[in-house]
């Protein structure tokens, strides 16, 4: 059998992904000047103006930043179907940064136009997004659980981005939905869940076992996880259009964080424990540093399901807090800050040296970044989740602002890796 | 019945090359591995590679190189790749 085959004009470019991902380093400066100049008001409560900023800065420009590229580039390669009119990917990436940066803006205390215009880039990026990549993933040459993961990663991205829409029109001057907590709660469900959660998961099925060499995960475990999470985001989900009216501790906001029970099980300690295991069970065990990231993320996700428990219990809101910084910053990005160290060397060494592979000599891939650069990214990184996480459980002003220097380092750490690697030619 | 290599790849025939796993090598290596070898194929020689999974980035390396490929996907998933060159 000869199965259709990409052409070299239909893969992706490397500046598709390449621009998405060169900008998630100013996505971690912005929330670390975000932190030094707020210090712990962005830290004290998850409904302050800067404790929004921060979280979207951390959610938009850097978790979507990433993702977004990774599924530009991952989708022709998995699906093998091409993504058509790829470089209108490049109109999404502006609109994402000019989104970004007015919801920031407004947030922190700027103009309501710049909401407004937020709203209109965002509600422009969906679409540009949407309709070629949903057409690539609704007609795979390969149907795979991966695929699956994918297809229900991007109709979350669609309910978040609807819903936050919605939303962010309060900021604009218009009204905030009726029972906005409710709104919240489903939003950050299906945003951290479906959405971040789905793709970490499906595109672990399939770099784990292809960078590490670790055993692919069965398809009965796979099933499972996805059904899970299907089921835990359907019930939150379906909470919305059942009109729940409760009284007392119980409130709407917290039946869904309830009812996605089965999701953040199969996301945040199921999913993990496999994958380690995974890694654990390595057939070449190959000194790699980018796997730190990978345990150390997977490590922090055993946390979140807890934490989250504890602020559904306790009024104090810097656990809500807490929540938000360790599943955001301490397990999706650090798992996608061990994704990056992987995926854009093998990029670049696609893109600009398998063409002459065994033709003329080239250098390996692993000769195009050290190890070194990806531990001090590490080191960083992890040093910056560690005062978060004291900041936000002390309420201390001074570790906040020594979080965003550190979350500045990263970033510099980051850009400096990622100029590095895409400059080999 | 366990198909053969020749039931897999009819083009084959009775000429049956051996199969060069590649399984264990972890990214990119299975591609550079059977882009060395495909370099020092001769006209109408066949490499037959068995990879963890169908190898679709390879493909546009393959066609621009003038090679023909065929695909035998297992129930694994790992996929067995056949790869002759043509002129």
């Amino acid at each position: 059998m000869k199965t259709g085959a990409l052409s070299l004009d239909q893969a992706p470019p490397l500046s598709v992904p390449a621009s998405f991902f060169l900008t998630i380093p100013l996505g971690v400066l912005a929330a670390g000047l975000i932190l030094m100049t707020s210090g712990i008001t962005a830290l004290g409560s998850p409904w302050a103006p800067q404790t929004l900023a921060l979280t979207h800065a951390g959610t938009l420009g850097i978790l979507a930043m990433g993702m977004l590229g990774a599924l530009y580039q991952m989708t022709p390669v998995i699906a093998g179907t091409p993504v058509p009119f790829t470089r209108i990917a490049h109109l999404v990436h502006i609109l994402l940064v000019v989104g970004l940066a007015g919801f920031i803006w407004r947030l922190l205390g700027g103009p309501v136009a710049a909401m407004s215009w937020a709203i209109m880039a965002f509600q422009l990026a969906l679409p540009a997004f949407l309709l070629p990549l949903g057409w690539a993933l609704l007609r795979p040459a390969t149907v795979n659980e991966t695929v699956q993961g994918m297809r229900l990663a991007v109709l979350s991205l669609v309910a978040i981005t609807v819903m936050g829409l919605m939303m962010a029109a309060g900021f604009a001057g218009d009204l905030f939905p009726q029972n906005r907590m409710l709104w919240v709660q489903i939003h950050l469900t299906l945003a951290l869940l479906g959405w971040v959660g789905g793709l970490i998961m499906s595109v672990s099925w399939q770099v784990i076992p292809m960078f590490y060499l670790a055993p692919a995960m069965n398809k009965a475990s796979k099933r499972g996880l996805f059904g899970m999470l299907m089921l835990g985001l359907i019930l939150p989900f379906a909470a919305l259009f059942a009109n729940i009216e409760t009284t007392g501790w119980l409130s709407p906001g917290k039946i869904v964080a309830i009812s996605a029970l089965p999701a953040a099980l199969a996301i945040w300690v199921l999913h993990p424990v496999l994958v380690l295991k995974g890694i654990a069970n390595r057939k070449r065990k190959r000194s790699d540093a980018s796997l730190l990231f990978w345990k150390a993320g997977l490590g922090m996700a055993f946390l979140i399901i807890p934490i989250a428990a504890t602020a559904l219990l306790l009024p104090n809101p810097r656990w809500q807090v807490l929540f938000g910084w360790v599943a955001i910053w301490g397990w999706a990005g650090m798992i996608m800050h061990g994704m990056l160290s992987r995926i854009v060397p093998f990029l670049v060494w696609f893109h600009r040296f398998s063409a002459r592979v065994g033709l003329e000599p080239v250098p390996s891939m692993r000769s195009l970044l050290s190890q070194r650069r990806i531990q001090i990214g590490f080191m960083l990184h992890a040093a910056s989740v560690i005062t978060g996480i004291a900041a936000i459980s002390l309420q201390a002003d001074n570790l906040a602002k020594l979080t965003g220097l550190l979350l500045a380092g990263t970033a510099i750490s980051l850009a400096s890796m990622l100029i590095h690697v895409l400059k080999h030619r | 019945m366990t198909k053969t290599v020749s039931d897999k790849f009819v083009v084959l025939g009775n000429e049956i090359p051996s199969i060069v796993d590649l399984r264990d090598l972890e990214a990119p290596e299975p591609m550079e591995k059977i882009l060395i070898a495909c370099a020092q194929l001769s006209t109408g020689e066949f490499f037959l590679a068995h990879l963890p999974h169908t190898p679709n980035m390879l493909f546009p390396h393959l066609e621009s190189r003038g090679l023909n490929w065929w695909v035998h996907e297992e129930p694994d998933q790992s996929a067995l790749v056949l790869i002759r060159k043509e002129t």
